[in-house]
């Protein structure tokens, strides 16, 4: 078959692949339709994210049609259709139990590493690098699914690919980012990114309740989709280099109740902590680029919340702890339990209370996903999200 | 070969000494239940000074075994006074050179920046705390070396030969309190790993295995020194002395009861499902088992085995023969955690690799950490009785296994059993 291979920085490549096969009692093959590059995905093509191999076969987002089922997969039949949960678990574990699915203590190989580098680990994630389990990724013809009886998601019948795809990250992963913020009627709610998880993530917050979303970033024509479909107000951050004395100017002197990250790792910015930040990158001294999550921690209203759902991986420095004590904020994040949401926000979509296609610029075949990375990553032709048809 | 009626027995009172000392450790008198309840019960605990197993009783203090705080103390200072000195020979060598009596040269500039480097990197290291004793030893080992560099540097004046004896005796100052301090940190290790029941480098173990390996040494009440600290090694420690004894513990918490987590295990035969390096066991009557691994080239290592306390829901203890070619001893014990969050499971496991090439392989199997074998195992175990299986990231992952361990069709069958 064919697929999407991570070769190396900035090189994606299309190659021939041998097919995936059942290996576990309770895995599926699942024949991939729709599949879409996620902007966690740009961090693999960037290199920053540790432990990628040559040859891994990328991919997290992807829906498809079942072909094959293991012998201890009774819930799943040939021929249904299902959207994948991009964290892969159990459900039999206490954290799995508790719906916090990107904590499964089963399904990562090699949690021997993660747990040296973080301390425990978390889920084992199709397509991410070998410190989440190093399973081959959805951006192919085929992908091996394990423990298929609980993560796939059947889709019912007249909702299309489009509609249900995003329910395998992005749009799970913006509503996770609004919902865990406990958003009280009336609330303001600043989002940091405008890429689709910084859309739902906006949308999520005015569906829970906020009176206003503000919406950060650099990119016009991300802002205007901010402004014109998940109806937020936009800050330019070219334009306003201090954006924490922009949102207290727009909150009354008080602050965001609610700051979401929707950016994580690779976060631009200006200024002289930018490129010291860059520096210490670039020499291996931090992992992560902290520019975004700084200005939501101290933009945050004493006593609000500070969600992130951007993805980090490692260590950084100057890391304004201070702010976060003495100002009583909290701080809630994780990895997505997508499984819990897939069903409360198919019925979202199902009553026409959310429409999660909006984001769609771009719509590609598998065979040209390495120019799709290119057109997301550089931001050219206002791309905002891509998908790529398979078969 | 078969061991006495009375030899076996006397293992379990060797265990049941073990069993109430898990509970009792610290200096708390009152009465010990032993695990199995056969005996030992009524016992006194005795209050010695170190346990084998992690988890304490409320009130209790888990401290890592450690250096002493005043120790602490001296080495901190010793290690700033190295940044302090190694920043000054860097950035102003020529001052410092005229300080003790030698010309400034390129010579001296590079030799002083030389070991400003090294004295900068000793007290960083010593910083970081991390094997502090070997630091000490460094810094005094470059003591010595300056005192000889400072011997051949020295000026022709009178004023410089004053000045480089002034030196000559602070440097022995600071050998004398490294030499000090090195020497304090040394016996106090050595006093923490008698106090958690390890023989002391010179202490050799000799014998056949039995608990009392695993046990707490004796000898903790009487010379208890003066820091009240249990001699608790952390999760996950491997211990090794020069005897040759290792020593691993783990600990995983599973969603399942204790009951079924002890069922599981007490099948020896299911062992390998979960322990990858082993190939099979079989069990015989009486608690005999028998087991054989394939080590890397497919060398065989076995050795007979005997259960030495058996607990239904709680706990099973198992240690090889005599004349095993890895001589070893293993505790598993089931602890349910409070309001029905699963189930700690607790393994301790000590073995003794045999010398030559033998014992090579063995140090393979068990992997370059065998810390890390013991916690792969118990994740496995996890796995199994958590979701029936474990899982393979990829086909090369499971052909290795399947390579490995021919038994795998046959395990599988049976987790099949395990999660109904």
């Amino acid at each position: 078959m064919k697929a999407n291979c991570w070769m190396g920085k900035n090189t994606m490549q299309i190659r021939e692949v041998p097919d995936p096969q059942i290996l576990n009692r309770r895995d599926a093959i699942v024949k991939i339709t729709s599949t879409a590059i996620c902007g966690s995905d740009l961090h693999l093509y960037h290199g920053v994210v540790p432990t990628m191999e040559k040859g891994d076969i990328i991919g997290h987002e992807f829906m498809g049609e079942v072909i094959e089922v293991g012998r201890g997969v009774s819930n799943l039949s040939v021929g249904d259709r299902v959207v994948v949960p991009f964290p892969i678990a159990c459900g039999h574990c206490s954290a799995c139990d508790a719906g916090l699915t990107s904590l499964c203590e089963n399904s990562n190989p090699n949690s021997a590493l993660a747990e040296k580098m973080m301390g425990h680990s978390a889920c084992g994630i199709f397509g991410y690098g070998h410190l989440t389990g190093g399973f081959a990724g959805g951006q192919a013809e085929m992908t091996r699914v394990p423990f298929a009886d609980f993560g796939p998601f059947k889709v019912p019948e007249g909702v299309t690919d489009e509609q249900a795809l995003f329910l395998s990250d992005v749009l799970p992963t913006g509503y996770m980012g609004a919902e865990q913020c406990n958003i009280q009627p009336g609330q303001t709610v600043a989002v940091w990114g405008c890429g689709p998880v910084g859309q739902f993530a906006i949308a999520s917050a005015y569906l829970l309740g906020a009176s206003r979303v503000i919406a950060i970033d650099n990119v016009p024509y991300r802002l205007r989709m901010a402004r014109e479909r998940a109806g937020a107000i936009t800050l330019n951050y070219d334009e306003i280099q201090d954006v924490p004395a922009a949102l207290k100017e727009l909150t009354g002197g008080r602050g965001p109740d609610a700051c979401i990250d929707c950016v994580g790792m690779e976060a631009q910015g200006h200024g002289p902590m930018y490129a010291v930040d860059k520096m210490k990158m670039a020499s291996k001294m931090q992992t992560d680029l902290p520019y975004a999550l700084r200005q939501a921690i101290l933009s945050c209203r004493n006593g609000g919340v500070v969600s992130i759902v951007g993805v980090y991986v490692g260590m950084v420095d100057n890391f304004p702890i201070g702010s976060i004590m003495n100002r009583s904020l909290r701080i809630v994040t994780g990895q997505t339990h997508v499984h819990r949401y897939m069903q409360p926000l198919m019925d979202l979509i199902q009553q026409g209370r959310l429409d999660p296609t909006f984001i769609i610029t771009h719509r590609m075949s598998l065979q040209d996903a390495p120019r799709g990375y290119e057109l997301f990553d550089k931001k050219l032709e206002n791309c905002e999200k891509v998908v790529l048809k398979v078969s | 070969m078969r061991k006495s009626r009375e030899s076996h027995e006397g293992s379990y009172q060797e265990f049941d000494r073990t069993a109430s000392s898990y509970e009792n450790h610290g200096s708390v008198e009152h009465d010990a239940v032993s695990h199995s309840g056969r005996r030992g019960a009524g016992r006194r605990a005795n209050g010695r000074k170190g346990t084998a197993m992690p988890d304490l009783a409320a009130g209790r203090h888990y401290r890592p075994a450690g250096l002493r705080d005043r120790d602490q103390a001296v080495n901190s200072g010793i290690a700033w006074f190295s940044v302090a000195l190694g920043m000054t020979q860097i950035l102003a060598p020529d001052a410092l050179a005229r300080l003790i009596g030698v010309r400034p040269s390129s010579n001296s500039r590079t030799t002083m920046r030389a070991i400003g480097a090294r004295e900068l990197a000793t007290g960083f290291g010593l910083l970081s705390n991390a094997k502090s004793t070997s630091w000490l030893w460094t810094r005094f080992a470059g003591n010595v070396v300056d005192l000889s560099l400072l011997g051949t540097g020295v000026g022709r004046r009178a004023d410089d030969r004053q000045r480089a004896m002034r030196a000559a005796l602070a440097v022995g100052g600071v050998a004398a309190l490294d030499l000090y301090a090195a020497s304090r940190s040394q016996r106090t290790q050595r006093e923490r790993l008698a106090a958690d029941g390890f023989a002391s480098p010179e202490e050799s173990v000799s014998g056949p295995m039995t608990y009392e390996h695993a046990a707490p040494r004796g000898g903790g009440t009487e010379a208890a020194p003066d820091n009240q600290q249990i001699g608790v090694v952390t999760d996950d420690a491997i211990e090794a002395t020069k005897s040759g004894l290792k020593k691993v513990r783990h600990a995983v918490t599973i969603n399942r009861s204790a009951q079924d987590l002890y069922a599981f295990w007490r099948r020896f035969e299911n062992l390998p499902v979960f322990m990858r390096h082993l190939e099979e066991v079989t069990t015989q009557e009486g608690g005999r088992s028998h087991w054989v691994t394939r080590g890397p080239g497919g060398v065989k290592v076995e050795w007979d085995a005997e259960i030495v306390a058996d607990v239904p829901g709680e706990l099973i203890a198992w240690q090889s023969l005599p004349h095993a070619d890895v001589r070893n001893a293993g505790t598993v014990r089931f602890v349910p955690v409070p309001a029905g969050r699963g189930t700690e499971v607790h393994v301790e496991l000590d073995y003794s690799p045999p010398a030559g090439s033998l014992g090579t392989m063995v140090a393979k199997l068990f992997r370059a950490e065998p810390g890390q074998q013991v916690r792969d195992d118990l994740q496995a175990f996890k796995s199994v009785m958590e979701t029936g299986e474990v899982l393979y990231a990829n086909i090369i992952e499971k052909q290795q296994v399947e390579q490995h361990d021919t038994r795998l069709s046959k395990s599988d069958a049976e987790t099949a059993e395990v999660r109904g």
